[in-house]
């Protein structure tokens, strides 16, 4: 079972060596003062993430720890490289899947990953689902393994994080000025207009462009009004808008007034209950209609869930190789299909050398790791297999990187952490240089999901 | 479903598909995805089709992922009932009785095509071990169309044709333990066992076209895929191949693909079924007040 990567390629020049100023030379306590002022800070600006409990979102700041993760220059320029070519192959494959499907005849892909995927529409066939971009914003989740970077993640239908970074990173610029001064790591701020540059920049008829939100009760409404407010554009919902087949428009007292794009907050299969789900509430009637037709402009496409698919990932170096030609840069985990019987016990029988993950979760519900899990937690995945073996995956558990962390006392504990990195095609792919950090709540934790009460830090990248 | 009467070649008909639905309380807005134009198909000329909503409404004909004309209807006006009404004419030729022949697929041929889709599972139709049993109990050979000719001839054997007996919204799993349906259920279940034996086997929604006036005859059958181009229709209602007299409407993986109406309404209460009513009527070529009707309606259309 212990087979080499898929996709050995160069490796990334090494930066972990650096420290951050407050991690080598400050007092305990000064840490612990700096940990409590920008957890205040969070607090009062109401950098909210909403966690479930009891069946009830609950909006609360985020936990936020102020020792930033320090990636080097030279380390950076090779991930926006590599960042850029596998955003770039995704986008060829949603297209793709919604066109000729070459790569399907090609016999490269299994067919049920796109005639038998959820997140392939059929209602989304049509001219709009054919343009190039359909990828507007993807948050590609990596970390760092014995100095390699791994993607463990793509995320293009929602997602999340951005406004997190950019939280982290003006909370220390407001409470820890005299540290930015001394590294200058590279500036945030141009995201929100990049992204907004990126909308506009796809075709559409004449009209507002809007935020669309599933509404306050979402995870992330702070991020929703947050980032419409930097882009300068209304947050609306689903009750504002009416869309028919000649496009859409938002309801104003005033009269109906046309709206050419939607940056849509959505898991796509929620926007529109004739060409998603039915069970939809909070969907938009006829909004795949318009879309289709290039009406309104929406992004991300809603194609892109097709690209998404745990089922999918192990696929996307193959992707990279066939739509451009080229050997991926960035490596990602083994992933196992645990269909075949024989494999699902040679698995299992390793109980504690995987983490198994359900191929349609996000947030890090239902994923257990091999070390940790309790006989109950075993069985159960056992039982989830036997019963339908296509609903999970396994990967190989990685020792990933653990990045100091101020703990209760202001001294150092060492978490595990991930990088979220965004990145914005216009034209050409952007990376928003630094992204969000994310930290697993304790140094005996695995996931550093913000749903399963992970935090975030800032990531400064050196100019 | 109704009986199947031989018809004559060259003749005319029309087909008048009428369902109402009442609002308990006014809707506001409702957006309807409708699909009753029929398909054009050999020997099966679509000379005329009209869709009528009331109240008033914009609409859009459009063609699905399927090849489905489907007309995206929209009514903004409030309304305690919605009216479609689609007439359409259509001339039928005399079909061509000889029989053919479906051509098996080499499985990894099969998912390098595009007609892979329809030998995947699918909302209506998930994989079963009920259908390897029944499989299994008719004696069916894997990629053999004689097998699927019997298989088709003799479902009827096994299941009970009972009008009532089961619902739009029953899932195979119920039809298989409770051995009843009609023949959207009958399609369901050979579709599944086409599947089951290699074949990409897909739905067809439409009408079945009688001699005589009469009531209702909306129908559901089966096509399946041939390794040699072309989709060849089965009939497990009526235990036969399909003839002309079939006039498809939609086709699809399954019903779920092939609704004839699909709607969102904006109402404080929820709706009921609507009443459905279907004509089918010859037209008669001497009928003049009828040809005079027909050419005024195509002129309102140019209009």
């Amino acid at each position: 079972m212990a087979q080499a990567l898929p996709n050995a390629t160069v490796m990334p020049p090494i930066g972990g060596g650096i420290q951050t100023p407050l991690a080598a030379a400050a007092a305990a306590a000064q840490r612990r003062r700096l940990a409590d002022e920008t957890a205040a800070w969070f607090a009062r600006n109401q950098v909210h993430f909403g966690v479930s409990i009891a069946g009830e979102v609950v909006q609360r700041p985020i936990p936020y720890d102020p020792l930033p993760r320090i990636v080097d220059s030279a380390e950076w320029t090779w991930l926006e490289r590599a960042l850029a070519q596998r955003v770039k192959a995704l986008d060829e494959f949603v297209r793709d899947a919604y066109g000729e499907a070459r790569i399907l005849r090609a016999g490269l892909v299994p067919p049920q990953l796109v005639y038998g995927s959820t997140s392939w529409f059929r209602s989304c066939r049509g001219p709009a689902a054919l343009r190039p971009g359909q990828i507007t914003i993807a948050g590609i989740d990596l970390v760092r393994v014995e100095g390699r970077w791994l993607v463990l993640e793509d995320n293009l239908r929602v997602p999340s994080g951005a406004s997190y970074a950019l939280a982290s990173r003006r909370a220390l610029a407001d409470l820890a000025p005299e540290l930015l001064a001394d590294l200058r790591p590279r500036g945030l701020g141009d995201y929100p207009r990049r992204l907004l540059a990126a909308v506009q920049q796809r075709y559409s008829e004449e009209g507002l462009t809007v935020l669309l939100s599933p509404g306050p009760a979402n995870a992330a409404y702070y991020e929703h009004c947050e980032l419409a407010r930097l882009m300068g554009i209304p947050v609306v919902t689903s009750a504002d808008l009416v869309a028919s087949h000649r496009g859409v428009w938002l309801r104003r007292e005033s009269g109906n007034a046309p709206v050419a794009r939607i940056y849509h907050r959505y898991s796509p299969e929620y926007l529109d209950p004739l060409g998603g789900r039915d069970d939809s509430l909070i969907g938009i009637p006829f909004l795949f209609a318009a879309w289709r037709q290039g009406k309104v402009v929406l992004a991300n496409a809603p194609t892109c869930g097709v690209a998404d698919d745990k089922r999918l990932f192990p696929y996307v170096p193959a992707l990279i190789q066939y739509y451009l030609g080229e050997q991926p840069m960035l490596e990602q985990p083994l992933t196992i299909g645990l269909e075949n019987i024989s494999r699902r016990r040679e698995v299992l029988a390793r109980f504690d050398d995987f983490v198994f993950k359900p191929v349609n979760g996000s947030g890090g519900k239902g994923i257990v790791f091999g070390p940790v899990a309790n006989g109950e937690e075993r069985a159960a995945v056992s039982a989830a297999l036997d019963e339908a073996p296509g609903t999970m995956v396994a990967q190989p558990l990685l020792q990933i990187e653990r990045l100091p962390c101020v703990a209760s006392a202001g001294e150092l504990e060492w978490r595990r952490c991930d990088l979220r990195a965004f990145v914005v095609v216009d034209v050409d792919p952007w990376v928003m240089p630094g992204g969000l950090t994310r930290v697993a709540p304790g140094t005996d934790q695995w996931l550093v999901n913000s749903s399963a009460g992970g935090g975030v830090k800032d990531t400064w990248v050196e100019s | 479903m109704g009986a199947i009467f031989p018809i004559g070649a060259g003749r005319q008909y029309e087909i008048v598909h009428d369902s109402i639905h009442h609002y308990e309380r006014d809707a506001t807005r409702s957006r309807n995805e409708v699909r009753l134009q029929p398909l054009p198909r050999k020997g099966i000329q679509l000379d005329s089709f009209r869709l009528e909503v009331t109240p008033a409404a914009e609409m859009d004909a459009q063609v699905d992922h399927f090849g489905n004309p489907t007309w995206l209807v929209s009514v903004e006006a409030p309304h305690s009932e919605l009216r479609v009404t689609a007439r359409s004419q259509v001339s039928i030729a005399e079909g061509d009785a000889t029989r053919k022949t479906a051509t098996p697929w080499e499985p990894d041929v099969l998912v390098l095509t595009p007609a892979v889709e329809f030998k995947l599972p699918s909302p209506r139709v998930p994989e079963l071990p009920a259908i390897k049993a029944l499989a299994r109990q008719m004696g069916l050979a894997e990629a053999d169309w004689d097998s699927l000719l019997r298989a088709n001839r003799e479902l009827r054997l096994q299941f009970e044709y009972l009008p009532g007996s089961t619902e739009v919204s029953s899932t195979l799993q119920e039809i298989l333990e409770r051995r009843v349906g009609v023949c959207q259920d009958f399609a369901h279940v050979l579709i599944a066992l086409a599947r089951h034996l290699g074949w990409p086997a897909r739905y067809v929604s439409g009408y079945l076209v009688p001699e005589a006036e009469s009531e209702g005859n909306s129908h559901a059958w089966v096509e399946i895929g041939s390794s040699d181009g072309g989709w060849l229709g089965l009939d497990p209602t009526h235990r036969s191949e399909t003839r002309e007299w079939h006039v498809a409407v939609a086709v699809g993986r399954d019903y779920s693909d092939v609704s004839p109406l699909r709607g969102v309404f904006v109402s404080a209460a929820p709706g009921a079924p609507p009443e459905v009513s279907v004509k089918i009527a010859a037209i008669d070529p001497f009928d003049l007040r009828r040809q005079l009707h027909t050419a005024r309606h195509a002129l309102q259309d140019q209009q």
